[in-house]
């Protein structure tokens, strides 16, 4: 069973703190409810996008830099 | 009313030539609840600023239903009105009486304090808003070029060097013609036409400006009153000019330091001493230096008019060093 | 409730909730104070009628949405604007229609999934913080009205004016045929000016301007809403006296609406937005059309701007006018 990491936020998605900083989560990486697993920029702020499930990133669906809308499916969880 | 009917097109409903000393008059739809009208051409004169206030303040003598407020420019006035009440013929008409009847003869004086203020050119915060700039915004930026925005303005006027710049803007008053952009902010413009200075904005503009920052703009000056967005060319920092806490006595009346119609006269303080004025302010313990006062519109205009001679050769000498500068 | 302030509180706060009214604080522009206000306010207005408030009274705008209350007294309340899920009390709620909220209900608004951005709330009696500047409105660049000048968040206890006589318990909705239309791709009303052609932009410009389909920058909000770039050819090679860039001109006023093209970057000024600056404003959004850059949804949407005439402009007026009167309304069965 597989479970998504929605953004509550739409705008501008960045998988990085900063632009030459790590990314937060890669695929492959366990994360926990809460994790910040992104950033959405969207009028002119950055809003934080965490997990609200448990589990292993098995993919991303979206690219950094990617525009996403509220809602949106932003990676799969294996469980 | 002379209203000519040439040159009038979508965006302007009237205009009329300059005559018997005034200068000419353009209306231009500003949306369907506002007319914006210029004076004069876009030329930088005082003397149209003052033509602007005057006819401001007999906009808000005269009176006229549905004429809800009326905001100026450096040679314009943006004004509101409510079309129920007030036809856009009719706000024309009457923009043009108020006109042809102002009377600029006998020495027109407007209120005019003076304020005292203290600047620490290229100080830390403007510096970080022109790396953040450069970081974030546009690498490339010829304005800024070694961190700053000073090399730049100093070189698009032909000037010698970093005092140079500090000293025109130390060495006149500088009149806020009007307030606008952010709350409480003044577009400054010097009283001495030899200490003219001039600089393309930003482009595209800056997301971060620290509070109190002093830039430059086309030929005029300003103070950010709040962190923002800007384009002005930054060359230092003053003291706050917006307080809506008010903690300052000098924020008491309206939170803001400044009105139409003051002078401000910069003088340097080290970027040490500006932040702990930045604390006594706060404190309540700092007093702005403010003179009461008026300005003789007839005066100014006549001493201006003594310098122009050698203000125009400067003025030709900035020109020719700016067509060598990439603008931004 | 003698002698007890009505209140309610907000349980989530939102993405962007701020307390507005209509038409937000005028006469200070001068003092650089946009209005601020509604950015949609028909959606705003509507919802006043619906619980039989004033128009004056001031109400909630929800940006997107993921907002909850609580109502600590009776109410009428409207949620207008924006499509989005709303329950009372776990009940689902209709938009654009009075609901009867009883002591400590709660209501909940999920993300409006588009079209439409912003979600309107009315509660019966308006939201009664201080009137600054003749306005309850919140300008958040300025931290200045509504609640402590800024949007609202979790724990906020905002108090309820009077409603003289009692909330009215008649529920109505507004007639099908006076919903507005929502969109992903929008035209908006402009006129031209006041800085266009033939002295700042060439005729081609203003044509590249009215018949280009424009993508809202993610980056849009109340300040304003940011077109895309475009290399304009201008009908002047520079700013004169104002600065290098034909975009600039000797500083001035602006008016809320108008089409500011900062450079090379066209930008549709909001009701928070700078009063004043040095770039030409080549079109300003007709009053009546106004409401639609509030549901301008910042990840998709297009924009095309229409030119119309100061005349067509008083007929949009007149037909948003008819549109926001009590005949508008019919009772619910």
């Amino acid at each position: 069973m597989t479970n998504a990491i929605k953004t509550p936020y739409p705008g501008t998605f960045y998988r990085r703190p900063t632009p030459d900083a790590e990314p937060y989560v890669d695929a492959g990486d366990r994360v926990s409810s809460g994790d910040i697993v992104g950033l959405v920029e969207v009028m002119k702020n950055f809003f934080e996008v965490t997990s609200t499930v448990d589990g292993t990133v098995e993919r991303f669906l979206v690219e950094n830099g990617d525009l996403v809308d509220a809602d949106q499916d932003i990676a799969i969880l294996a469980s | 009313m002379s209203l000519s009917s040439t040159d009038i097109n979508a965006a302007v409903l009237a205009r009329e030539p300059a005559e018997s000393g005034k200068p000419s008059a353009t209306y231009r739809v500003a949306g369907d609840r506002a007319v914006l009208v210029e004076y004069g051409e876009m030329e930088f004169d005082l003397a149209l600023s003052f033509f602007m206030l005057a006819v401001d303040d007999a906009i808000r003598t005269r009176k006229l239903d549905g004429l809800i407020e009326t905001a100026p420019g450096f040679r314009s006035i943006l004004v509101s009105y409510e079309p129920d009440d007030l036809q856009v013929d009719e706000l024309i008409a009457f923009l043009s009486d108020v006109r042809r009847d102002l009377n600029l003869s006998s020495g027109v004086q407007i209120p005019s304090r003076l304020l005292h203020l203290p600047i620490a050119f290229d100080d830390t915060q403007t510096r970080k808003a022109v790396e953040q700039y450069v970081q974030r915004i546009r690498a490339d930026a010829p304005n800024s070029e070694g961190g700053n925005n000073i090399d730049y303005v100093v070189a698009y006027n032909g000037l010698p060097d970093h005092e140079a710049l500090f000293n025109s803007l130390l060495s006149t008053e500088h009149l806020n013609v009007f307030m606008g952009f952010f709350p409480g902010l003044p577009f400054l413009f010097p009283r001495d036409p030899r200490h003219a200075v001039t600089a393309p904005k930003y482009n595209p503009t800056r997301i971060w400006t620290p509070a109190g920052a002093v830039g430059l703009g086309g030929p005029c000056w300003s103070i950010y009153p709040v962190e923002s967005a800007g384009g002005y060319q930054l060359v230092g920092r003053t003291v706050p000019i917006y307080d809506l806490e008010r903690r300052n006595a000098a924020f008491a009346a309206s939170g803001l330091l400044m009105r139409a119609g003051d002078r401000v006269q910069f003088h340097r303080v080290s970027e040490p001493e500006l932040l702990e004025l930045w604390e006594d302010v706060y404190a309540d313990r700092y007093r702005y230096e403010i003179v009461e006062g008026n300005l003789d519109v007839q005066e100014h205009l006549d001493w201006a008019a003594e310098l122009s001679d050698e203000a125009d050769q400067l003025r030709e000498a900035r020109e020719r060093a700016a067509t060598t500068i990439p603008v931004p | 409730m003698a002698g007890e302030v009505a209140e309610f509180e907000i349980v989530e706060g939102g993405l962007q909730t701020t307390v507005q009214d209509y038409p937000g604080r005028r006469g200070m522009l001068a003092q650089g104070f946009f209005p601020a206000g509604p950015m949609d306010h028909f959606a705003f207005r509507c919802a006043n009628l619906l619980v039989g408030n004033d128009a004056s009274a001031a109400g909630l705008e929800v940006t997107l949405g993921n907002v909850a209350l609580r109502i600590e007294s009776p109410a009428a309340i409207a949620v207008c604007g924006a499509p989005a899920p709303a329950t009372l009390n776990g009940e689902t709620v209709e938009p654009w229609q009075t609901i009867w909220a009883e002591a400590g209900s709660e209501l909940r608004i999920g993300i409006a999934p588009g079209p439409g951005f912003r979600i309107y709330v009315a509660i019966s009696g308006g939201i009664d913080v201080p009137i600054l500047g003749g306005s309850r409105s919140t300008y958040t660049m300025g931290q200045l009205g509504g609640f402590e000048g800024r949007a609202l968040r979790e724990g906020d206890r905002l108090p309820l004016g009077e409603t003289p006589g009692g909330a009215s318990d008649a529920l109505r909705r507004l007639k099908a045929s006076e919903l507005p239309d929502y969109s992903r791709d929008w035209e908006i009303e402009v006129l031209r000016g006041p800085q266009a052609s033939p002295d700042f932009l060439t005729e081609d410009d203003v044509e590249a301007l009215l018949s280009r389909v424009w993508k809202v920058d993610p980056n849009s909000n109340r300040t304003g809403i940011r077109l895309e770039p475009h290399q304009f050819s201008w009908a002047r090679t520079g700013g004169g006296v104002a600065g290098g860039h034909p975009s600039n001109i000797l500083d001035n006023s602006y008016p809320v609406g108008a089409v500011n093209v900062n450079g090379d970057l066209p930008v549709i000024l909001g009701p928070d937005g700078p009063t004043a600056g040095g770039f030409i404003c080549a079109a300003t959004v007709a009053h009546a059309a106004f409401w639609k850059l509030g549901q301008l949804r910042p990840v998709g949407d297009t924009v095309r701007l229409r030119e119309i005439t100061l005349e067509q402009a008083r007929e949009l007026d007149r037909v948003l006018r008819r549109r926001l009167n009590e005949t508008s309304l019919e009772d619910i069965e």
